[in-house]
């Protein structure tokens, strides 16, 4: 019996597409990419993940999503992954950078069954450093809404909004860290993986256990070092090989 | 005579006497919620060495207020005094699962069922038996307290204002202990906090859960961080 994951249905329109690449080992890997090379005010993208019983994938983006300033309205990116009982899904886009003056309205949500695995990410940097860039103002709403065989288990609303400069200054806000990332995972080795995960973050970030899924969040200088922080904790979280881009 | 619908709103809003004994008695620093053994994070913040005085004390409660986990209980405090006015307990329920969910850290969850629970035992001298409340689940703290409040008819804006009060005293009775603070500097923050306050409370009085957002992100890992601290004096 051949129990590889394979493609049932794709539509793609406009600027998203996704790409597959081939692997020796028949792990199925989707690489969606914007073609437009970035978001400004009134865009909109959406992509939705259904991954059926039994089956196993990752999904990452092919660059970083650039958010250029916004002249009127804000973008949008809504993903919706549905993750079947006995499968995995890896979620593992690269960061997000948003520009001075770039305006996102962000939303994750997930419908996962009892015996579903999934590791989550969303990384995030607010300009990039080695241009100097500094983001003066701007919006990031992340909404993630998380559902397990139905019901509710881990909701969250990240709000920058207005003065990025100073909410990312605050000491409760960012302290002065410009990078910073999301990860959450539902696998049962979750309790046993907390300590390592503590370890890997040190200093940078905090980790937590809540009805058995991991909650991490990390905050860092840069995007680098962030980047830095991120390839070992997804080493030792991710299950399939990760992504070219993701991996060590 | 005005009858129109702003003079019963008027009216259903003024405070009566009773109503404002409840109100400061429901949210005084004395209702047995024991909210003084949490610090929401802030004793490892503090240990962590990013709040050291009284001025960066005050910066971080007013942070949490306007942009943190503050500005979140008094939207989900809304959202539930709203669905206990329209005896709607299925938008009740929602919010607090909702309330629960948006808990980052265990310990944040363990808190928030921690005062909700405590919450709806002390407060069943006000409860009635017609209100629309959470009755047998864990509940969240705001969750448990604007259903309360709608129930007895409690002004919005003025209730959300003790409510946040009450969330801004926990995090200085926290703060007098572990940085440590003097009863002086404990007082001047209390007074440099009204405006994040009453300004707060405002705007959540009119909010809906799309407002809800947090800036909140070294307060959330901090929180996660309070978890391995050793020794420590408080539950999270």
């Amino acid at each position: 019996m051949d129990s590889r994951t394979r493609l049932r249905t794709l539509h793609q329109s406009g600027c998203l597409k996704f790409r597959f690449p081939r692997h020796a080992d028949g792990r199925a890997e989707a690489i969606a990419i914007n073609t437009s090379g970035g978001l400004t005010g009134g865009d909109r993208l959406s992509y939705g993940v259904d991954l059926g019983t039994n089956a196993s994938a990752t999904l990452t983006t092919q660059a970083c999503e650039r958010i250029y300033r916004a002249h009127s309205g804000d973008a949008s990116l809504e993903t919706t992954l549905r993750i079947g009982s006995h499968a995995s899904l890896n979620y593992l886009p690269q960061e997000t950078i948003l520009f001075n003056g770039g305006r996102l309205k962000r939303s994750l949500e997930v419908n996962a069954e009892d015996t579903s695995r999934f590791l989550l990410l969303e990384p995030v940097i607010l300009g990039r450093e080695m241009m100097g860039e500094r983001v003066e103002v701007g919006l990031l709403r992340d909404r993630w809404r998380v559902r397990i065989a139905g019901r509710l288990v881990f909701a969250d609303d990240l709000a920058l909004d207005g003065r990025m400069a100073d909410l990312a200054a605050a000491r409760a806000g960012l302290g002065g860290m410009r990078a910073f990332a999301t990860i959450l995972m539902k696998a049962e080795t979750t309790e046993a993986q907390l300590e390592t995960v503590r370890v890997i973050l040190g200093e940078s970030g905090g980790a937590s256990l809540i009805a058995g899924l991991l909650v991490i969040r990390l905050a860092e200088k840069s995007g680098f070092a962030l980047r830095k922080q991120l390839l070992p904790l997804l080493e030792t979280l991710g299950e399939a090989p990760l992504p070219l881009v993701w991996s060590l | 005579m005005n009858r129109g619908p702003d003079s019963e709103e008027a009216i259903r809003e003024a405070p009566t006497h009773t109503g404002f004994v409840s109100l400061i008695t429901l949210f005084s620093q004395s209702f047995p919620i024991g909210s003084f053994a949490w610090s929401h994070g802030l004793e490892s913040t503090v240990r962590g060495g990013l709040v050291t005085n009284a001025d960066e004390t005050r910066d971080w409660i007013a942070f949490l207020l306007r942009s943190g986990s503050g500005w979140n209980d008094a939207v989900l405090f809304t959202e539930s005094y709203d669905a206990a006015s329209d005896h709607d307990q299925s938008r009740l329920d929602a919010a607090n699962e909702l309330a629960l969910a948006l808990g980052f850290s265990a310990e944040r969850r363990t808190e928030t069922e921690h005062f909700g629970e405590a919450f709806r035992e002390a407060s069943r001298p006000w409860q009635s038996a017609d209100a629309i409340a959470i009755a047998n689940s864990p509940v969240a703290y705001p969750v448990a307290a604007g259903a309360l409040s709608a129930s007895l008819k409690l002004p919005r804006t003025e209730v959300l204002t003790a409510f946040l009060h009450g969330f801004s005293n926990m995090l200085v009775q926290a703060a007098i202990r572990l940085i440590p603070l003097g009863q002086s500097d404990a007082v001047k923050i209390t007074h440099a906090l009204g405006p994040s306050i009453v300004e707060t409370a405002s705007l959540a009085a009119s909010s809906s859960l799309d407002d809800l957002g947090s800036a909140a992100l070294l307060s959330d890992i901090h929180s996660m961080r309070h978890e391995t601290l050793s020794p420590r004096l408080f539950s999270s």
